[in-house]
């Protein structure tokens, strides 16, 4: 119970946390807006403790394929969102973001910890997760500083195309969960990298948790990361050039 | 639009389902544990969590990934597979909650 307690909190806790790191980190230049802690806390565990109240019975909707097609559109959320902060970076999108994430992995956790919280567990499920959570806090505490670094020295690139191919990851995710539904159809794996590294190893996990790597993507996988990741790409470089822009501008009128 | 058009591109060429196989999951242990499925089709799995605790059925190898609610069914969709073997398990009862789904020809596959 204290092993798989420590996995679960990894899986569980590590996509929302490196959001959050990748987010905070999303700035262009010092228009950003950071995020509220506390209120934005209390906010995901509303909206956990609202879809943990209608899981159940959403998953028996549309021939038992409710969840999943409300999962879908919190993924395409989440890219969505990632998709307005590269052209905005307000607060709000960072925050919805967040939150959507928290619904999709927090949940899990609550529903792992409620199913099997009992008098002989209960002391491995709270050793566990206290290690799961420092595992996830050491990661992301060397992430957040490497970004910090790369920001420092003017590779801001490096962070935004991080975020890119996390927010790429979730409409990927999005398409596999369309095709184990039925609403799209599977495709053929396009390759197989489980001889190198596959998703049960630590390093597969963390790869697939930062940058949804798939040691057996399918072709609709492979597709979906792709277009999505060149869409932000192709956002980033518009925004860019429009920031140029405005201190090219601005430089001017000083003169 | 973006999404529309990614799901349209993948939703014209949907093929039509075909076999079912129904898993039990009872005392955290999927039964049977092996399942034979024919390979180049897609089956629709019914996993019915018999149990009074959640689980999450979870296979890096389908690319899948679903809650099972206590006392619920779960339908999964997977294939068509290329013949070989696809290991699934129970994320909250790795130790017990393991299975694996064999895609066999056609004629082998026994379900």
């Amino acid at each position: 119970m204290l092993l798989n307690s420590v996995i679960i909190s990894i899986n569980q806790f590590l996509p929302l946390a490196l959001l959050w790191v990748l987010l905070h980190h999303s700035d262009f230049g010092q228009s950003g807006e950071k995020l509220p802690f506390l209120q934005t806390l209390i906010t995901c565990a509303l909206a956990c403790a609202v879809f943990l109240g209608f899981a159940d019975t959403i998953s028996q909707w549309f021939d038992y394929k409710g969840l999943e097609m409300l999962k879908i559109l919190f993924l395409l959320g989440i890219y969505g969102s990632v998709i307005a902060v590269f052209c905005s970076a307000r607060r709000v999108y960072k925050q919805i973001a967040i939150v959507l994430a928290s619904v999709m992995y927090l949940s899990h956790f609550v529903m792992y910890v409620s199913s099997y919280w009992q008098l002989d567990t209960k002391q491995g499920i709270m050793i566990g997760t206290i290690l799961g959570l420092g595992i996830c806090l050491s990661f992301c505490t060397l992430l957040f500083f490497t970004l910090s670094w790369f920001k420092a020295h003017g590779a801001t690139a490096i962070v935004l195309a991080l975020l890119s191919a996390h927010s790429a990851s979730k409409v990927a995710n999005a398409i596999d969960l369309a095709a184990q539904i039925d609403i799209l159809p599977s495709s053929e794996t396009v390759f197989d990298l489980r001889f190198w590294l596959d998703e049960y190893g630590i390093t597969g996990r963390l790869l697939k948790a930062l940058l949804g790597y798939e040691a057996t993507p399918s072709y609709a996988n492979l597709v979906a990361f792709t277009s999505a990741l060149m869409i932000a790409a192709v956002v980033i470089i518009w925004r860019m050039r429009l920031d140029e822009q405005k201190v090219v501008k601005g430089g001017e009128h000083g003169l | 639009m973006y999404f529309c058009m990614l799901f349209g591109m993948f939703a014209s060429v949907k093929a039509v389902a075909t076999d079912s196989v129904t898993i039990v999951l009872r005392n955290h242990l999927f039964i049977p544990a092996q399942v034979e499925v024919p390979a180049g089709k897609k089956v629709r799995l019914i996993i019915d969590n018999q149990d009074d605790t959640a689980e999450e059925f979870d296979s890096f190898d389908l690319n899948r990934e679903k809650v099972l609610f206590p006392k619920r069914k779960s339908v999964i969709y997977i294939g068509p597979l290329s013949v070989g073997e696809y290991r699934f398990f129970g994320e909250f009862s790795p130790n017990t909650a393991q299975g694996v789904v064999i895609a066999k020809e056609s004629s082998d596959a026994a379900q």
